[in-house]
């Protein structure tokens, strides 16, 4: 017993203490051969740089290849490719950079990569994609077949990054399979499509029209809100009252970004989204007629101060106060009201977008109407504590009458 | 009667021996998965998508809450750090938490706030607000003045006020590294599972030299404390937590920087206030919650993801922290006792919580009993010299192993600390934290045990945590 009980013990001390010993030499050795490499990588980066950017200079690159090819892997292939990358962003020299990187073998090396376990072919996408490779348009479309969702995901990413039209038609073709199969988040797929740029909406708007699935019809609209253009407005207009709500959420917020542009919008076609039955779709809709400034939707607009979901009563009301003076009966009728909530998303909405200062700069008005009713808004604001721009403007403001209207309604808010 | 007292004490003997022979093992286990995921995700990072992220209009927004109380010195320097962040759409929000020491003056004086009116909805009631104050020309700052109510009812104050649909969490004497926002959102970005909170790396800020809130030259403390606290926290972050994560199965995120899901948050009743330890709890229920109404759902721990705190560097103030944290631990465990064991938990009931249970809750008691009844087994001639030197070899010697694999680990991985002096030390740190600092750290976590037993159940406060005075001269 004793003796096997020493085995056991002398076993386990020299196995740790060599496991010990083992981690500490590999982070020394590690730390050392690290140490050298980078040293030497820096050195070279700096050669190569000054060299390649002669070369680039003087428009010789072709003529420098045999000077500049090395074998893979070395550190002489990685500076340079390390400079490479880091030019081929500067517009004058992407061209000349991508037939370098194609002739010093680069592009064959990585394509060569695709065959690799999954990490090895993750990294080789995404330096196709840094390089620009158009020529590997093909090969990393046939990526997008692959099983595993990081490797799909770096494909699109390095398509995006490529960014031809070529690339955007393969990732559109290859959509509906991915989406199905829930292979790509959403989020992946919209932030690389805008990547893409507005150039390629027309692209865009064809494969809007050609799938008829929701999911993609709303990332489509997405993106096209992103780039904020008029010609993504028939697209829109044709799809705002899609039997899918995220689809006409999305295309609202199209409406909402593009239709400001053009005098002749007729903001009356949007005001029976007001009444849609889904929040989201009311939210994109009052949004959109606040930034077209359709004044005659205020009515409707301020229907949604009492919306059951507070994100619709705040955009409403930030949506009312773009209409200016316009607003201010809904907003006065709406503030008798009982509901503290709406009343509440008011107040802050008039804050917030800097209304209230429009209204006290209202108690100096000639237009009795607009004063009455600037000064009960400004009351009501008062009584439900919201009193900050009216502390302010009596401790700062500049205006002697106003200042004195202003302590009236104080006076009378205190007295409750 | 003598027979029957040795028998138990030999019996003792071989459970303790035992013990650790389990708890070594399951380290190991946490250990190999580690490295292996590490290295993984060391790789990955090359394709990473985090700058594709930064001009992406798909990212969330987030919130960063910050609970302080009685932080004057050094909220300014956090504030700042935290304006700085690289991310496209996010608010600060501090909640000012019923200090006394002028940190409110300090912060309307430094960043020129005026006091507003905001509509605040109560979803989680919270001790009273004060006031909201803001400047229109830093529009992603507001201060929250609020009456005391501890941590869990500043958050929950902060999550009531906060309209993102992210909100981050982060104690008033951390630095977070510029990018730290986009890694730690990433997995959010990624994954098709919904993934309802993320929490990074937490290092030590002592020591760091910091410029206008930013990390700006990385050393390490002259303090013996701090450094052994160095080495626990990269033993706990880079093999513990990765290995948890690799299993979905992480119990804890740091609240020291953590990302929620609000709405997942507030469906499980925000922080619970009065709590020991209300990072732990929260995610406790988070994975509760989700279980049970069958929502699919991830919470991810991410190693690159950095934010630099202060650690206590008196022995006072990290005995407190410890008995605090053991403390947490064991009223989140008894709290959710029904998920122990329990196969609709999955891997969470099977594995974490008993590991939680049986060797970090157990574990500090074992080791106390077990320093006092072997070494006393030991002098009486109880137990031979062979099993003796087991018992070392098992409590202290595999610590030295486990130690030196989480410098390797950092090493191999990020190497924060990039000196070869930085290197020796926190190897030679990585040793001699097995022999006293260890020790000290098990009987603290034995006392929160027995303070737990006997309902004292107080939270202990840790202030002055380090060297922010002496940072900030530096």
């Amino acid at each position: 017993m004793t003796v096997n009980l020493k085995l056991i013990l002398g076993a386990i001390i020299v196995s740790v203490l060599f496991l010990v010993f083992i981690l500490i030499i590999t982070a020394i050795l590690r730390r050392l051969s690290h140490s050298r490499k980078y040293k030497e990588l820096d050195r070279q980066r700096k050669i190569y740089r000054a060299r390649l950017l002669n070369a680039l200079r003087s428009g010789q690159t072709l003529k420098a290849i045999a000077f500049f090819s090395s074998p893979p892997r070395s550190i002489k292939w990685q500076a340079i490719e390390d400079v490479l990358l880091d030019l081929i962003n500067e517009a004058g020299y992407r061209e000349d950079i991508k037939n370098m990187l194609d002739r010093l073998g680069y592009i064959s090396y990585y394509e060569r990569q695709l065959n690799g376990s999954s990490i090895i072919k993750a990294s080789a996408i995404d330096k196709l994609g840094k390089m620009l490779s158009e020529s590997s348009i093909g090969k990393l479309a046939v990526m997008l077949k692959d099983k595993d969702p990081e490797v799909i995901a770096v494909t699109i990413r390095a398509l995006s990054r490529i960014g031809s039209i070529k690339c955007l038609i393969t990732i559109l073709e290859r959509l509906p399979y991915l989406l199905k199969k829930e292979l790509v988040s959403r989020k992946t797929i919209k932030t690389s499509l805008i990547m893409f740029g507005i150039d390629t909406v027309p692209v865009f708007l064809e494969y809007g029209e050609k799938y008829k699935n929701p999911t993609i019809i709303s990332i489509i609209l997405e993106v096209l809100a992103h780039f904020h253009t008029k010609e993504a407005l028939p697209f829109a207009m044709n799809n705002f009252k899609n039997i899918n709500a995220e689809v006409r959420a999305k295309a609202l917020k199209v409406i909402g970004m593009t239709a400001p542009d053009l005098e002749d919008f007729d903001g009356g076609r949007l005001l029976p989204m007001l009444d849609d039955p889904v929040w989201f779709v009311r939210l994109q809709a009052a949004k959109a007629l606040g930034n077209i400034r359709y004044t005659k939707a205020s009515v409707m607009v301020g229907g949604l101060l009492l919306d059951e979901k507070w994100q619709v009563r705040d955009v409403a009301a930030m949506a009312l106060t773009k209409f200016g003076n316009a607003s201010i009966d809904i907003f006065l009728r709406l503030l008798r009201y009982k509901d503290i909530y709406a009343k509440e998303s008011i107040c802050e909405g008039m804050e917030k977008t800097d209304f209230v200062y429009r209204l006290i700069e209202n108690l100096d008005s000639d237009d009795r109407e607009i004063y009455e009713k600037s000064k009960e808004i400004l009351h009501i604001m008062g009584s439900l504590n919201f009193i900050t721009p009216l502390l302010e403007y009596m401790k700062k403001g500049e205006n002697g009458k106003i200042r004195k209207e202003i302590e009236l309604i104080w006076e009378k808010v205190e007295r409750g | 009667m003598r027979f029957i007292f040795a028998s138990f004490i030999i019996g003792f003997n071989y459970f303790v021996g035992i013990y650790y022979s389990i708890a070594n093992l399951f380290y190991t286990i946490l250990l190999s998965i580690s490295f292996f995921i590490v290295l993984r995700h060391i790789k990955r990072i090359r394709y990473s998508p985090i700058k594709d992220f930064r001009v992406s209009p798909e990212i969330p927004p987030i919130s960063i809450l910050i609970a302080a109380h009685n932080e004057k010195d050094i909220i300014i320097r956090t504030v700042n750090s935290a304006l700085k962040i690289d991310y496209p759409f996010f608010d600060v929000i501090i909640i000012n938490d019923g200090s006394n020491d002028g940190t409110l003056e300090t912060l309307i004086e430094t960043f020129n706030l005026k006091k507003i009116d905001l509509v605040y909805r109560n979803i989680m009631q919270t001790a009273p607000i004060k006031g909201f104050y803001y400047n229109a020309e830093i529009p992603n700052l507001l201060v929250i003045d609020k009456e005391k109510g501890g941590k869990a009812d500043a958050l929950n104050c902060g999550i009531n006020a906060c309209r993102n649909p992210y909100f981050c969490s982060v104690d008033a004497d951390s630095i977070l590294e510029s990018d730290a926002l986009l890694r730690l959102i990433a997995p959010v970005m990624e994954s098709s599972v919904p993934v309802i909170a993320s929490g990074g790396v937490v290092r030590m800020l002592n020591g760091i030299g910091v410029r206008d809130g930013m990390v700006e030259k990385i050393n390490l403390p002259k303090s013996n404390l701090a450094l052994f606290q160095i080495v626990e926290y990269l033993r706990a972050f880079l093999f513990g937590r990765v290995g948890w994560d690799a299993l979905n199965s992480i119990l804890i995120l740091s609240g020291t920087f953590s990302l929620f899901n609000k709405a997942a948050v507030i469906a499980v009743g925000g922080y619970t206030v009065g709590h020991v330890s209300e990072d732990m709890e929260i995610i406790v229920r988070l994975h509760e919650y989700h279980i049970q109404h069958k929502k699919p759902y991830k919470i991810k721990f991410i190693s690159d993801s950095i934010c630099w705190t202060e650690v206590p560097e008196s022995l006072k103030m990290l005995g407190r922290q410890r008995r605090r944290w053991h403390m947490g631990l064991m009223q989140s465990i008894f709290q959710h006792k029904s998920m122990l064991f329990n196969p609709k938990y999955g891997k969470l009931g099977i594995v974490a919580m008993p590991y939680y249970l049986f060797v970090e809750i157990l574990g500090p008691v074992v080791e106390v009993l077990g320093y006092i009844v072997v070494i006393s087994s030991y002098i009486l001639g109880l137990i031979n010299k062979e099993f003796f030197f087991i018992f070392l070899v098992l409590a202290i010697f595999y610590g030295v192993f486990l130690s030196t694999a989480g410098v390797f680990l950092e090493e191999l991985t990020y190497r924060r600390y990039p000196g070869w002096n930085h290197l020796f030390r926190l190897l030679i740190y990585g040793t001699l934290e097995n022999f006293g600092y260890r020790q000290i750290n098990s009987f603290w976590r034995f006392q929160a045990t027995i303070k737990y037993l006997i309902g004292k159940r107080d939270w202990e406060y840790v202030h002055g945590k380090g060297a922010r005075l002496k940072t900030e001269r530096r």
